[in-house]
């Protein structure tokens, strides 16, 4: 059984990008990247 | 140990089983961290990259797992209840994490990760290290629940970002350096962040890998599905002479024989250069060797 939890672990994780996917998380995640959180670095207070 | 007379048997042993890819690794690492951050398109950053690589980098042209997971934390504070679970839920990213330790565990800590290669780097300066107390290396779980999903959701304050030293590294340095502007900003957040870093930076060269081994949240998450992904180890008692060669190369500062494929083990395959042939590694469905015990961790 232990051979295949890998396999089963990829599926769910396939699953779970096309759903994220579905529901606009890429443009998300990319708005957050595109945005420079100068505090998150130590600059700011 | 003998480092060159091991040496020069384990790259005959590589050779023997084919193995010489093995000794690109650093090169592999080097090319990781390049591509990481080599600014060919900013809309890449809408990938998270699975390894540790500050997106406020100013050349870094992935995203951030950690840094998109606990801004998913911070939004979810807003929209908890006007939107269904699964939009709230960071699945993209989630998911991604999931596909990569599936198949390779915590390979990219060993293989692809910059602040790992840096790691590595400064662990080379000394040929003796302290090894991290076993119960310290539990403590990343309890970072990653605190400080990457809770503590965000309830401050809205993205806290692991803030304390991180490749951040400070890699964000906190190159911001101010390639962007003036930046710099009127710099205050006393900046120092405590620095000198988090330059903790760190000490720590490397007597501790090897200690941030991998104690705090980085991303490895832990690859931790869980170590044991069970695609790539294995296997190690063979009745090859091993106890020279501790093994132990000795270890990047991650374990006992391969009796830790290869535990939560604390990297998958840089280092272990698999063994002089003696007593660990090697396959892909999940290969026959294990006869004699191979399948060591846990």
């Amino acid at each position: 059984m232990n051979r295949y939890v890998w396999t089963i672990a990829a599926v769910v994780g396939i699953a779970a990008i096309a759903v994220g996917l579905g529901h606009g998380q890429w443009a998300v995640v990319l708005r957050w990247g595109q945005t420079l959180c100068t505090s998150c670095i130590g600059l700011g207070h | 140990m003998a480092a060159g007379g091991g040496e020069k048997r384990a790259s005959e042993s590589a050779a023997l089983t084919g193995s010489r890819w093995l000794y690109r690794r650093n090169w592999v690492q080097i090319a990781a961290m390049l591509v990481m951050n080599s600014y060919f398109f900013a809309w890449a950053k809408g990938f998270c990259v699975p390894a540790l690589n500050c997106w406020a980098c100013p050349g870094a042209i992935f995203g951030c797992p950690l840094g998109a997971m606990q801004n998913s934390s911070i939004s979810a504070r807003w929209t908890i209840g006007d939107k269904p679970w699964y939009a709230i839920v960071p699945l993209y990213v989630i998911g991604v994490l999931i596909v990569f330790s599936a198949v390779f565990g915590r390979m990219m800590c060993g293989w692809i990760c910059p602040f790992g290669w840096l790691q590595d780097k400064l662990a080379a300066l000394r040929s003796k290290h302290w090894r991290i107390p076993k119960p310290l290396r539990y403590l990343r779980y309890a970072i990653l629940v605190a400080l990457v999903l809770v503590i965000p959701y309830l401050t809205g304050v993205a806290w692991f970002c803030k304390l991180c030293p490749q951040g400070a590294l890699e964000g906190g340095w190159l911001q101010p350096i390639f962007n003036p502007e930046t710099r009127v900003l710099i205050g006393s957040f900046w120092w405590i962040k620095q000198a988090i870093l330059v903790g760190f930076l000490v720590l490397m060269v007597f501790v090897k890998r200690p941030f991998c081994g104690t705090v980085c949240p991303l490895g832990a998450i690859f931790s869980l599905l170590h044991r069970h992904s695609l790539w294995r180890i296997d190690f063979e008692a009745d090859k091993c002479v106890n020279c501790m060669w093994c132990v000795q190369e270890c990047p991650a500062g374990i006992d391969p024989r009796t830790e290869v494929n535990s939560h604390d083990c990297i998958g840089c395959l280092e272990c698999t250069k063994c002089p003696h042939d007593a660990i090697q590694s396959r892909l999940m469905w290969a026959p294990a060797p006869a004699e191979a015990q399948v060591t846990e961790g």
